[in-house]
């Protein structure tokens, strides 16, 4: 397709995605583990649209290297970062009991992230639960396989103090780190998993309700997108990383 | 009775120049290539996210052009092209240019033309290595509502069909020079008819489906008469811009779709 034609046919795009848009709900998971070595991108279209269906259709994978399938041995923690890996990120965050740090720390471990908001009172709780459900799932004994971790999107509101009251009130028990960060870092993480979020008049955030199983370098392995969508997939995601 | 007259024209350039000076609020102190957009309010396309005040701000004239973009790459080896992180840029990063720090052909871009083929991403890193930042949607839409002559656009019956008319228009290349762009009301050039361009916040853009499932936004996007509740019917070219932002990912690498720099006023100079 030439490039001139690119254009007519993202404005086409548009127009067939809006109406798609006329049924939303559609919940989805999203499934990113492609086989090792597989080519970044090969699941995009060889002449890609600008336009990317986000709902009612199979979305376009956030991470251009999917994570190998297969678990691997944890890196030495100074080992140069897998190029796929979020931890490539540069920001400060500060942590529930005020240590600040850098998401690298969270390197070295299957991780299970969500972005919430801690005075969310309908969907967030509902994801905090769906991720209790995954460590519920871990293999007996391995508790602590798998951290989980919480990023607050309200950069105005959710100090430390608020995180620590929050995981008490959820009843957060084993590896749970919540962070807090500043504005452009948010954005920036987010933009980075695909999860879009804005704050509303009330103050409140609508937002997508999303789960993201990150391997022990920080590589996207899978991402669980709706709040009523079956966990399998996330759960043999951990597991499978886990080599369990 | 000719005296009268002249003094009649007199007065009138007089308001005619005061309008202008206060308005479009130009000051001696933008910092070199930016204009500064005076404080306002930005009437989002959806009604129900309410009006919000803008702060006065600083905004580049012009969109970033590649012999711009490529000074950065120059200096930032991680943003050259075989360098730049899969996470941060898809396969299409610079594609226009004939490699690392070649620009591309006359009959592909021009130097002085918008740079485009970049990431949200790269845009950003650019404009932090400019101490600046991308603008917001609120103040992109804001300064984008003048029209040549006014800072209201919809003031101006013409405007919206000036936008359309490019907007139905296939984009051509190469992409013309930035500076052949008009300069609207503020001073600036090409936020209209040149390049769609990335803000700072394009991921607040349409959160549906998965969205809370009582923030009512699906609702009021798009289904049925889809501009329920927008605010100007007319703004059609609106509704295209939040349809696009909202299927952007941050890291695409479109050829229509450039970038411009904004600056807070209480930042400060590099």
């Amino acid at each position: 397709m030439k490039k001139e034609s690119r254009r007519m046919f993202a404005l086409l795009a548009m127009c067939a995605w809006i109406t798609c848009t006329a049924f939303p709900g559609v919940a989805q998971t999203q499934e990113l583990v492609a086989p090792a070595g597989a080519k970044p991108h090969a699941t995009l279209p060889s002449d890609r649209a600008p336009i990317a269906p986000s709902i009612g259709a199979p979305i376009a994978p956030v991470v251009a290297a999917p994570a190998a399938a297969k678990p691997h041995a944890t890196l030495p923690a100074d080992a140069p970062l897998d190029p796929a890996s979020v931890y490539q990120l540069e920001s400060r965050w500060t942590r529930a009991d005020g240590t600040k740090v850098a998401l690298s720390s969270l390197r070295g471990k299957v991780r299970v992230l969500a972005l919430f908001y801690s005075s969310c009172e309908f969907a967030c709780p509902i994801v905090v639960g769906r991720m209790k459900a995954i460590q519920e799932a871990l293999p007996e004994g391995r508790a602590d396989a798998a951290g989980f971790v919480l990023v607050s999107m309200d950069v105005a509101k959710d100090d430390p103090a608020r995180l620590t009251d929050y995981a008490r009130r959820m009843d957060l028990k084993g590896d749970w780190t919540l962070l807090s960060g500043n504005d452009g870092d948010v954005r920036e993480l987010a933009a980075l998993l695909g999860f879009r979020y804005r704050q509303e008049q009330d103050g409140g955030f609508a937002h997508s309700n999303m789960i993201t199983v990150l391997d022990s370098e920080g590589r996207v392995s899978h991402q669980s997108i709706g709040l009523d969508t079956d966990l399998a997939d996330a759960i043999a995601a951990v597991r499978r990383l886990l080599g369990t | 009775m000719i005296r009268s007259g002249f003094r009649t024209f007199r007065s009138a350039l007089l308001v005619a120049v005061t309008i202008a000076t206060t308005a479009t609020a130009r000051d001696d102190s933008s910092p070199p290539g930016m204009v500064r957009i005076a404080a306002g309010v930005y009437e989002p396309l959806y009604k129900n996210e309410g009006e919000r005040p803008v702060a006065s701000f600083f905004l580049d004239q012009t969109p970033v052009t590649n012999a711009e973009f490529l000074e950065f790459v120059r200096a930032n080896p991680r943003w050259r092209r075989s360098q730049a992180l899969a996470l941060f840029t898809d396969a299409h990063y610079l594609e226009q240019w004939r490699g690392d720090l070649e620009l591309g052909d006359a009959d592909t871009m021009l130097p002085d033309g918008p740079v485009t083929n970049v990431s949200w991403f790269a845009a950003s890193a650019y404009a932090r290595w400019r101490g600046k930042r991308l603008p917001t949607t609120a103040e992109w839409e804001m300064a984008a509502a003048a029209s040549v002559t006014s800072a209201r656009g919809k003031d101006d019956p013409e405007h919206y069909e000036r936008i359309l008319a490019w907007y139905a228009k296939p984009t051509h290349f190469p992409l013309p020079a930035v500076s052949s762009a008009p300069r609207d009301f503020h001073g600036v050039r090409g936020l209209h008819g040149l390049v769609w361009e990335w803000v700072e916040d394009f991921n607040t853009a349409l959160v549906t489906g998965e969205s809370r499932a009582d923030a009512g936004l699906e609702r009021n996007l798009f289904c049925g008469g889809g501009a329920a509740g927008a605010s100007d019917f007319r703004d059609y070219a609106a509704f295209m811009r939040y349809a696009f932002r909202s299927s952007l990912d941050a890291k695409y690498a479109v050829p229509n779709l450039g970038f411009r720099c904004a600056r807070s006023l209480t930042e400060k100079t590099p």
